[in-house]
């Protein structure tokens, strides 16, 4: 990796839906080994960001770096073969398919068997019960255990960057605990930098740097010690609006 | 006074440029009979298109069997009419037949779907293309129908013919504006769940293809007073080809699309026939398009289909939206925070339902669960689950992810194989059909969402509503005046409930295109705009900001002090349990483990390990800060 240069630059990215404009200049870096997150609150820009990113979307302007190469509109299967995955908002299940094609299906861009097999014994020893339920489909899953098998099923390919889109999203307060450590689990024991979109503030525990996206800008940044302070900061505002 | 303003929108504009090409086309230089004549034949196949495409857009179903029908409603009205009756009568006779043999072939919809569907039209093409259009007593009378007098010129004719084109986009719009058209809508996208608005698939699938009958029974109507008298000889306009050609117009106009289809009408029926023979400018060439029309349409399909999808009337409908846009700024996709001051007038107007059940039936509790037990495969979603909800009550239900919250809605719902005893005002739910606990006062929303994402957010508000619009399909087309005031009645409780949740400048916008988030809240919405006494909403709070998820709690709150209503949520958001709700139940791999005041609950160490986990304590954290 060239010194100083991060994983992931986004530069002045500006796009939106049809005649729709939702990203005005967004500008932010994910620097390899961190996990940086982008709070927003609901219709903020954060899933638009993701979709731009991964080329779903048409970039209006703007550009996106991936360790120094330009990778700006470049489609969801190439980003795949390098190296940058997906974990999609509401989960994205193949409900038809079991658990464990699911996974098989996360681990598609692994030609090597003996690396899919370890990617299996991975996800089956984090998420225990997914070994269990390995046979059923996924579709009869609860919300929870679908979010794990999303999270599960990004990690088959061993993804430099992993992107993750609201992992809290209709889980318990408890799930949501646990979807936090999986990830930061997999930052700190597996090296994955990840970018993580969320409006709950909890995922602030695990960020070691944050952006704050509003009305689709980028209005507020932190790095290190700063992260808990806007931690405070955002907890503060929604408290302060919600009086409690 | 007030002067009704008239605001040129571009797609009015482009459809007033569109009626006026077509009613001026006789006047235009260089056409003359033939031409005109095509164009009759151009109108016809546009109806029929449009007729088919009341299939495919509505319901998502393929029929390859539309040319029979054409052919149906066209001898049909030529051996009613070749007898001597007067040619309205004829006329009606051959959208009748039409209708009631599309119905029939429609049967089969109410078990399969798809590609099966397609097959068993394909066997009812070739049936009747060889049964009934070979049968010289079916075909023969041709020769004594006469064109009636009215449309004996051909100016006439075309004019006639352009009327019924009027007639077909008429009733599509009227069917698009009515409780029909949503429900087949509904059936299309969410068939497993229309059932809670109300709507039952089976005859709405049978509806669609009546109607979509009824209209190609027209355009062959039409095809028999153009070939009279005594011209009906070549069967090719009703052969299976046709039958394909009539798919291709819709895919290459754009399914929905009637200014597409009648546009992709005229470029692949009607211009290989306007332009039979094309001088090549500065040559002595003579192209036969005659020759080239079935690679002209074949290249037009593969364009169509590769380039844009959506055919004709998506690139119009992109277009016109993109210069609509221009004129003003796109609207704030979250709702906006409403003052709750005029909730009481809300309130009046939409709790004023018309409902056969009894308030005042004396019971213990609103809804009262014993012993219910749901099991999927060898597992028990739900054990033995008891819990009751009273009148005014705002109740919680809490757990894990995979506890058996959302199977309980499911059991109350109707979603779910159950036993044991759910009552709701006393009534046992588990013996109604989903639809009639709708009736009775329960709505509903899902955890991803039971509603129509490639509609509006003001149609879906409408759908909700279903089954508050008790009129029939054939009443709603003809717009009598109770469909009408019914009409009116559930688009002005839609305005209230949309005015309510803040989501007011949201109505036109498509569900989909908005952030999830606010997705949930036009759930929400449109489940108290179906009027109901209780309401159970799951994970109403998912995809919402804590700003956001506190003023849905206010709403919560006035949707039972102001609307009167009784509240089932399940949440995951702990500050907003413990403000809004009365009693709380927590689940556990299906079975009950605590219940009692949000405070108890929320205390309990049961519920602490299985739900609330280090947010317990990070919570108290925070206060703790707070409070320095």
């Amino acid at each position: 990796m060239t010194n100083g240069e991060p994983l992931l630059r986004v530069d002045g990215l500006s796009s939106g839906y049809g005649a729709l404009r939702v990203l005005f200049d967004v500008t932010f870096d994910v620097p390899a080994g961190e996990v940086v997150a982008l709070m927003g609150s609901n219709g903020a820009g954060k899933t638009t960001t993701l979709k731009t990113i991964t080329g779903q979307l048409k970039v209006l302007s703007g550009a996106v770096h991936l360790d120094g190469d330009d990778v700006t509109g470049l489609a969801p299967e190439a980003l795949v073969r390098r190296g940058v995955v997906l974990v999609p908002e509401g989960r994205g299940m193949l409900r038809d398919l079991s658990v464990a094609q699911n996974l098989e299906l996360g681990a598609y861009t692994v030609a090597d068997r003996a690396q899919v097999d370890a990617a299996f014994e991975r996800a089956y020893t984090v998420f225990p019960i997914l070994a269990e339920r390995r046979e059923q489909k996924a579709g009869t899953l609860s919300g929870g255990q679908q979010q794990m098998l999303a999270i599960a099923r990004a990690l088959m390919s061993n993804p430099r960057l992993l992107l993750v889109d609201e992992a809290s999203l209709g889980l318990s307060p408890v799930m949501t605990e646990t979807a936090f450590d999986l990830i930061g689990q997999a930052n700190r024991d597996a090296g994955v930098t990840v970018l993580i979109v969320e409006q709950n503030v909890l995922a602030l525990d695990l960020a070691h740097r944050a952006y704050v996206l509003e009305r689709g800008q980028v209005v507020d940044m932190a790095e290190g010690r700063a992260v808990r302070q806007m931690q405070g900061r955002l907890r503060d505002a929604y408290l302060g609006k919600a009086g409690r | 006074m007030k002067v009704p303003r008239f605001d040129v929108t571009p797609s009015r504009a482009a459809g007033l440029v569109g009626v006026a090409v077509i009613l001026l086309a006789p006047a235009l230089p260089g056409v003359h009979g033939v031409q005109l004549s095509i164009f009759v034949g151009v109108i016809a196949t546009a109806i029929a298109a449009l007729s088919l495409d009341v299939l495919v857009g509505r319901t998502g179903q393929l029929s390859l069997a539309h040319a029979a029908f054409l052919g149906l409603g066209a001898f049909t009205t030529v051996n009613v009419g070749g007898r001597g009756a007067p040619w309205p009568i004829a006329l009606l006779a051959g959208v009748i037949a039409a209708a009631a043999v599309a119905t029939v072939a429609g049967l089969p919809s109410l078990r399969i779907r798809g590609l099966q569907i397609a097959i068993v039209t394909l066997a009812l093409q070739y049936a009747t293309e060889q049964y009934a259009f070979k049968n010289q007593t079916i075909t023969a009378a041709a020769q004594s129908l006469d064109r009636p007098n009215l449309i004996r010129t051909d100016p006439a004719l075309y004019f006639f013919a352009v009327a019924l084109l009027a007639i077909a986009l008429l009733v599509r719009r009227r069917l698009s504006v009515t409780r029909a058209g949503r429900a087949l809508l509904a059936v299309r996208d969410i068939e497993g769940r229309a059932n809670a608005f109300g709507i039952e698939p089976g005859p709405t699938k049978l509806l669609a293809y009546s109607i979509s009958g009824g209209l190609v029974g027209l355009g062959g109507a039409l095809l028999a007073f153009k070939n009279a008298p005594g011209t009906l000889t070549s069967l090719d306009p009703f052969a299976l080809m046709r039958s394909l050609l009539l798919v291709a117009v819709v895919i290459v106009g754009g399914a929905g699309s009637g200014a597409g289809i009648i546009a992709a009408a005229f470029f692949i029926d009607g211009v290989p026939q306007l332009f039979e023979s094309v001088g090549v400018p500065f040559t002595h060439v003579h192209l036969d398009l005659g020759t080239y029309a079935p690679l002209l349409s074949a290249g037009l399909l593969v364009a169509a289909i590769v380039l844009q999808p959506t055919g004709i009337g998506g690139v119009l409908n992109d277009q016109l939206r993109r210069l609509g846009r221009r004129r003003e700024d796109p609207p704030s996709p979250r709702p906006r925070l409403v003052d709750l001051g005029e909730a009481p007038e809300a309130a009046a107007q939409l709790r004023d339902v018309g409902r056969g059940l009894s308030l005042s039936m004396p019971v213990r509790a609103l809804l009262e669960a014993e012993h219910v037990t749901v099991r999927y495969g060898g597992v028990n979603a739900l054990s033995d689950l008891n819990l009751e909800v009273r009148r005014g009550e705002i109740v919680g239900l809490i757990g894990a992810n995979g506890a058996g919250k959302s199977t309980f809605f499911n059991a109350a719902s109707g979603f779910a194989p159950t036993t044991g005893s759910i009552r709701y005002r006393g009534i046992d739910l588990l013996h109604n059909a989903p639809a009639r606990r709708t009736s009775y006062g329960l709505a509903r929303t899902f955890q991803d969402m039971g509603l129509v994402r490639a509609e509006t957010v003001a149609e879906n508000v409408l759908l909700a509503q279903t089954w508050l619009t008790k009129y029939p399909a054939a009443a709603g087309i003809l717009g009598l005046g109770s469909t009408l005031r019914s009409e009116a009645d559930v688009r002005r409780r839609a305005a209230v409930a949309l005015e309510l949740f803040g989501l007011d400048h949201l109505a036109k916008e498509r569900l989909g295109d908005l952030p999830y988030g606010t997705m949930r809240i036009v759930e929400i919405a449109s489940a108290v705009a179906a009027g109901p006494d209780l309401l159970l909403l799951d994970e109403a709070t998912a995809g919402l900001g804590p700003e956001e998820a506190h003023a849905l709690g206010d709403r919560f709150l006035a949707l039972r002090n102001e609307l009167g209503l009784t509240l089932v949520v399940i949440e995951h958001h702990v500050p907003l349990i413990a403000r809004v709700c009365d009693y709380c139940y927590c689940l556990e791999s299906g079975m009950l483990i605590s219940e009692g005041t949000p405070a108890q609950v929320t205390a309990d160490p049961k519920v602490v390990a299985s739900f609330l986990g280090r947010a317990a304590a990070g919570s108290g954290r925070g206060r703790a800060r707070a409070g320095k």
